[in-house]
C-alpha cells in the first residue's frame, strides 16, 4: 500500500519533467574539444545511446579555436565550424543509436545557466552544450590573441576568471558577467547542466579525460582540466554520488593497439568524419587524416563508481538504486607490466559480464604463445592470472575477447 | 590601300571543357550509383588519387539517379529530391577523399564545389570538380541521372520502367534523365561516356577505366545498374586498347574475405558515413546497415585488360592547304578531333628559314568531329612559306608541313608600310626586291631627317631603324627607291 502511494506520488513528479519524460537514463560526456568524445570515448558513448531510454548530454567547454578566437581564416568562425561537426556526429550517432526517422539538424540556442550564457542545441538523446571558453594549447599557456586565458591558469588562481572568446580578455575578468567565469562559477555551471539533465532516481556516468597522468600520459592541457572540472563540479560531497566517473587515456591510446570491434571502428571513422565535415564545409583543413591514429581504439579506467541514485530535486540525498541499465562494456583495467619471464601476468577487468573470457598472448610475428579460455561468473571485480604465460623476454599483443565481443588489444613488455 | 586588313575565317563549334593540365594520371570510374565507389572501389579511387609521384586526376561518371522510383521529388519533408541529397552525399565523400590524400595548402581548403553545366557530345551534363588547381589530387564527378533500374533492372513504375538494362536489351529505346535534361539511346549513352573520358582526357597516352566486373562467376548477382553501367562504359572503350579496363567485385564482396587494411577501411567507412550525411541531414532514411557494414572491409578487383598503344593526340590535323586567292593566300586546315587544344598559330616565311607569327586563331578546345579553319593572307608575296603552330592548354606544341605558295604573277609593289611610327619603319614589297633599296624621310619643309639603303634583302619586309633619329611629333614624307622604281608615302610619328 504504502509502495503504491509511492508510485502514484512519483508518477506525477516524472511526468512533469517534460522535456525529460522519454527518458530513464542518462549519461554526461565533458571535454574540452568538439571532437574529443568522437575520438576517445566513441565506443562509449555509442553504447549509451544504444542503451534503450538513455541519453547523453555533451558538455564541451573549450572552443577548441587553436588561438583563432572569434577570428575567421575560412568561411566563418572556426570554432563554429567545429560546433557543427560535433552537431553533425551527435545527430548521426542519435539517429543511428535509434534507428528513427532523422529529423531536421538542429540549431543553436541560447540559454542562461547559473547566470552564464551558454550555447545549446538537442537531437532526440542528445544534448549539446558549448561553454566556448578558450583554447589553452597543449600546456595551458594559452594564446596572446585570447589574452593567454586557459582552463589550467583558471583551476590553478593565475588568472581569476575566464572570458568566453570573442569577449573581454584583457584583463580577462572585465568580461561580461554572462561570459566570465571563476572556477567555482564554471564547476556551479557544469554542476547545474548536470542537474537541468539529470534523470532522477537513476545513476549515471561522466565521460572524460583520465586525470591520472600515469595512464593518460601527455595529453593536451585542456583535455586535462576539462575533466578536472567536471570532477569539481560533480564531487561526492556536493551530492553526486550517484555519478560514476569514467576516464579515458586521450592521445596516449594510440600507442595502445586497437581494441574496436569493427562496428565501433567503422562508427568511429564515421562520427569523427562527421566533425571533420563541420570543419570541411567551411573551407578548413581537412584534419581526418591527422586524427586517425584514434580511431581504433578506446581505452579507460573506472575512476569512481555511482553510489545512491540522482535525487529528485536539486540538492535531496539520493533516491533508491532501482535501475540495472547501467552495464558498461567490460575493459581491461589494468595489465601486469612490464611482465616477467615464466610468471603471472594479472589482467584485470571492470566493470565486466559474466561470460566466456578468451585471452590470446601473440608474438610480434604474430605466433600464438598463450591462450587461456575460461567462464567468467558473476562478481563486481575481476582479475585474471595467466599462469605462466610467456617463456621468453620480449614485446607481446595480449587479445581479450568477452563472450565473443572483441574488447582489448595491447602490447605488453615482458623482461 | 595601305592600311592593314586581317580576315579571319573561322568555323568552329565550342565545348565548354574543364582545363587540366599535362602530364597529370587520370583514371575514371563510371559507377550505377553515387555510392558505389564508396563501397567497392575507395581504396583504388583514393591510390589512384594520390598517383604514383604527385597526384593524380580522378574522374567519376555516375550513370543513374539512384532515386529508388522518386525520379525528381523529395519525400519525407525533405527539403530536396532525394537523387540530389545523394549526389550531394558523393561530393562530401568526393571532397574529402581528395582532401585526405593530397592535402590542400593549409590552413584552408577549397568549398564544397557547386555544379555546372556543361554541354558534351549534345547533352547537357551536371559537372563538379573538386581539387587543386593543378589538377593533383582532384576528382572530377559527372552525373547523368538516369533513373533507377532497381536491383533487377525492371525499373519503377513512377519512372516508366526504365532501365539501363531495358535500354541495352532493346525493350525501351530511349532513357531520359530524371530531371528531364536529356535522353539516351543506348548508342548515345556509350558515346557519351566516350566523349567525357575524351574531354578529361589529358597527354597521357594510356589510361585506365575502373568498372563493375562483367564476370557472372567472379560477380555473381550484382545489381542490374552496376552490371549495365559497367557494359556501356565497356562499350565505350572497347575498340580504345589505350584503355586498359579494371573490374570490380560489387555486391558479391562481402562474401570474400576482409582484405582492407585499418586505415582503407577507415576510408570505406568515412566516405560512405558522409554520402549518408546528406541523406539524414535531409531527413531521408540512413543507408547504414548490416548489409552495408559488410562491404567496408573488403575490396577486390582484377585487371581485365591492360593499355597498349596510344591514345589519340590533343589535335589531329587532317589537312592544311593553301590557295591564291587575287594576290592573297587563303588557307585551309581541319581537325579530327581535339583534346585540350588553345590555339593555332599561323607562321609565315619568305624564305622558308626564318618563320614570324602573322596571327593565332583559337582552337575548340575539345571536339570529336571534324573542325574547319581558315586564314586570309592579304600580305602574299611571291613565295610564302606557311605552317601551323599547335598549341594545347598547357603550353605544349607541335608544328605542321609547310606549305609553299608561289604567286608568279605578283606584280612588285610596296604594300605596306608602319604608319605611325616610331622607332623604324617597316616597309613591305609584294616580291622581294631585287638589288638596292633605298629610303628619305623627309619634314615637311623638306629637311632630310634620316636616309638608308638595303642591298638584295632576303625578305620582303624590310626595316629602317630610327632610335638615333629625334623626330618631333607631326607628318614625314617617306620616299623609297627600289627596282627603278619610286613610292612616296606621308607618314605620322608619334616620336618626340
Amino acid at each position: 500500500m504504502v509502495k503504491c502511494l509511492q508510485l502514484i506520488l512519483f508518477i506525477p513528479l516524472f511526468f512533469s519533467l517534460t522535456s525529460q519524460a522519454q527518458f530513464t537514463s542518462v549519461s554526461y560526456s565533458i571535454q574540452a574539444h568538439q571532437d574529443d568524445w568522437q575520438l576517445f570515448m566513441g565506443s562509449k558513448i555509442m553504447a549509451d545511446l544504444n542503451v534503450s531510454g538513455r541519453k547523453v548530454v555533451f558538455i564541451t567547454l573549450t572552443a577548441g579555436d587553436q588561438s583563432c578566437g572569434t577570428c575567421t581564416y575560412g568561411n566563418g568562425p572556426l570554432y563554429l565550424a567545429r560546433e557543427n561537426g560535433a552537431v553533425y556526429s551527435s545527430k548521426f550517432a542519435a539517429d543511428l543509436s535509434l534507428g528513427t526517422a532523422p529529423t531536421a539538424t538542429p540549431v543553436a540556442s541560447t540559454v542562461t545557466i547559473n547566470g552564464h550564457s551558454v550555447t545549446k542545441y538537442v537531437y532526440k538523446n542528445t544534448v549539446n552544450y558549448f561553454l566556448r571558453l578558450p583554447d589553452g594549447d597543449l600546456t595551458g599557456a594559452g594564446f596572446p590573441n585570447n589574452g593567454n586565458q586557459s582552463l589550467f591558469k583558471l583551476k590553478t588562481g593565475v588568472i581569476a576568471a575566464i572570458n568566453v572568446i570573442g569577449h573581454t580578455t584583457t584583463p580577462p575578468i572585465n568580461g561580461p558577467a554572462a561570459f566570465t567565469y571563476t572556477y567555482s562559477q564554471l564547476t556551479a555551471t557544469i554542476r547545474q547542466i548536470i542537474n537541468d539533465e539529470k534523470i532522477p532516481g537513476t545513476q549515471s556516468f561522466i565521460h572524460a579525460a583520465n586525470t591520472n597522468t600515469a595512464y593518460n600520459i601527455n595529453d593536451h592541457s585542456d583535455h586535462l582540466h576539462s575533466s578536472i572540472a567536471a570532477q569539481d563540479a560533480a564531487t561526492v560531497a556536493a551530492g553526486f554520488g550517484w555519478i560514476g566517473i569514467n576516464g579515458y587515456m586521450d592521445y596516449h591510446s594510440s600507442s595502445q593497439g586497437a581494441n574496436l570491434s569493427p562496428t565501433d571502428h567503422a562508427n568511429a571513422s564515421i562520427i569523427f568524419g562527421l566533425e571533420v565535415l563541420g570543419l570541411s564545409e567551411k573551407e578548413y583543413q581537412n584534419d581526418f587524416a591527422n586524427h586517425r591514429q584514434w580511431l581504433p581504439m578506446d581505452y579507460f579506467q573506472v575512476l569512481r563508481n555511482p553510489a545512491g541514485t540522482a535525487p529528485f530535486a536539486f540538492g535531496e540525498t539520493g533516491g533508491t538504486a532501482f535501475l540495472s541499465d547501467l552495464t558498461e562494456i567490460p575493459l581491461i583495467i589494468s595489465v601486469t607490466s612490464p611482465a616477467a619471464v615464466n610468471k603471472d601476468i594479472a589482467i584485470s577487468i571492470s566493470p565486466y559480464e559474466p561470460g566466456q573470457l578468451s585471452t590470446t598472448i601473440f608474438d610480434m610475428a604474430g605466433n600464438k604463445v598463450y591462450e587461456l579460455n575460461t567462464m567468467l561468473d558473476s562478481r563486481d571485480a575481476m582479475i585474471i592470472s595467466l599462469k605462466n604465460a610467456v617463456k621468453t623476454k620480449g614485446t607481446y599483443i595480449l587479445k581479450t575477447i568477452l563472450n565473443e565481443k572483441f574488447i582489448d588489444s595491447r602490447k605488453i613488455v615482458v623482461e | 590601300m595601305m592600311k592593314k586588313i586581317f580576315i579571319l575565317l573561322i568555323i568552329t563549334i565550342f565545348v565548354s571543357v574543364s582545363k587540366v593540365q599535362a602530364q597529370l594520371e587520370i583514371s575514371y570510374f563510371v559507377q550505377g550509383d553515387a555510392d558505389d565507389w564508396q563501397l567497392f572501389m575507395s581504396k583504388k579511387l583514393t591510390a589512384d588519387m594520390a598517383g604514383t609521384s604527385s597526384g593524380g586526376k580522378t574522374v567519376m561518371i555516375t550513370l543513374t539517379a539512384g532515386d529508388e522510383g522518386n525520379g525528381a521529388n523529395a519525400f519525407n519533408g525533405s527539403p530536396i529530391a532525394y537523387y540530389l541529397a545523394k549526389e550531394r552525399g558523393a561530393i562530401y565523400a568526393s571532397k574529402t577523399a581528395s582532401e585526405f590524400t593530397v592535402q590542400p595548402l593549409f590552413p584552408k581548403t577549397y568549398p564544397i564545389p557547386v555544379a555546372q553545366n556543361v554541354v558534351i557530345n549534345g547533352k547537357t551534363l551536371v559537372k563538379y570538380y573538386y581539387g587543386n588547381p593543378n589538377g593533383q589530387g582532384s576528382i572530377t564527378n559527372y552525373f547523368l541521372r538516369l533513373p533507377d533500374g532497381d536491383a533487377t533492372g525492371t525499373g519503377y513504375a513512377a519512372t516508366g520502367n526504365q532501365s539501363l538494362k531495358r535500354l541495352q536489351e532493346g525493350t525501351i529505346s530511349t532513357m531520359t534523365s530524371v530531371d528531364g535534361v536529356n535522353s539516351y539511346t543506348w548508342t548515345e549513352l556509350v558515346n557519351t561516356i566516350y566523349a567525357i573520358i575524351f574531354a578529361e582526357k589529358s597527354t597521357d597516352p594510356q589510361i585506365w577505366l575502373h568498372t563493375a566486373s562483367l564476370n557472372l562467376t567472379t560477380n555473381p548477382n550484382d545489381h542490374s545498374d552496376h552490371f549495365y553501367s559497367a557494359t556501356a562504359a565497356q562499350e565505350a572503350v572497347a575498340t580504345r586498347l589505350w584503355i586498359g579496363i579494371i573490374e570490380f567485385v560489387m555486391n558479391h564482396s562481402s562474401n570474400l574475405p576482409d582484405n582492407l587494411n585499418f586505415e582503407e577501411y577507415e576510408v570505406s567507412s568515412h566516405c560512405f558515413g558522409l554520402y549518408d550525411w546528406s541523406l539524414v541531414k535531409d531527413l531521408y532514411p540512413s543507408k547504414l546497415s548490416s548489409t552495408v557494414r559488410a562491404w567496408f572491409p573488403v575490396e577486390y578487383s582484377t585487371i581485365k585488360r591492360s593499355p597498349v598503344g596510344n591514345g589519340p593526340l590533343p589535335i589531329t590535323l587532317l589537312n592544311f592547304t593553301g590557295t591564291l586567292k587575287g594576290n592573297d593566300v587563303l588557307l585551309d586546315w581541319s581537325t579530327s578531333n581535339e583534346l585540350n587544344s588553345k590555339e593555332f598559330e599561323i607562321e609565315k616565311s619568305n624564305d622558308g628559314i626564318t618563320y614570324r607569327s602573322l596571327n593565332s586563331i583559337p582552337a575548340a578546345g575539345f571536339s570529336t568531329s571534324t573542325k574547319n579553319y581558315a586564314y586570309l593572307d592579304i600580305e602574299a608575296t611571291e613565295i610564302n612559306y606557311y605552317r601551323l603552330k599547335m598549341v594545347d592548354l598547357d603550353g605544349k606544341y607541335r608544328m605542321s608541313d609547310v606549305v609553299i605558295i608561289k604567286n608568279n604573277g605578283l606584280a612588285q609593289d610596296l604594300t605596306s608600310v608602319t604608319n605611325p611610327f616610331k622607332n623604324y619603319i617597316n616597309i613591305r614589297f609584294a616580291k622581294i626586291p631585287k638589288g638596292k633599296v633605298s629610303y628619305r624621310l623627309i619634314d615637311l619643309t623638306g629637311k632630310l631627317m634620316s636616309r638608308g639603303e638595303s642591298y638584295n634583302p632576303l625578305t620582303s619586309v624590310i626595316r629602317f631603324d630610327l632610335y638615333s633619329k629625334s623626330l618631333s611629333k607631326g607628318i614625314y614624307i617617306l620616299q623609297v627607291e627600289s627596282e627603278g622604281k619610286q613610292y612616296s608615302y606621308k607618314l605620322l610619328t608619334t616620336q618626340q
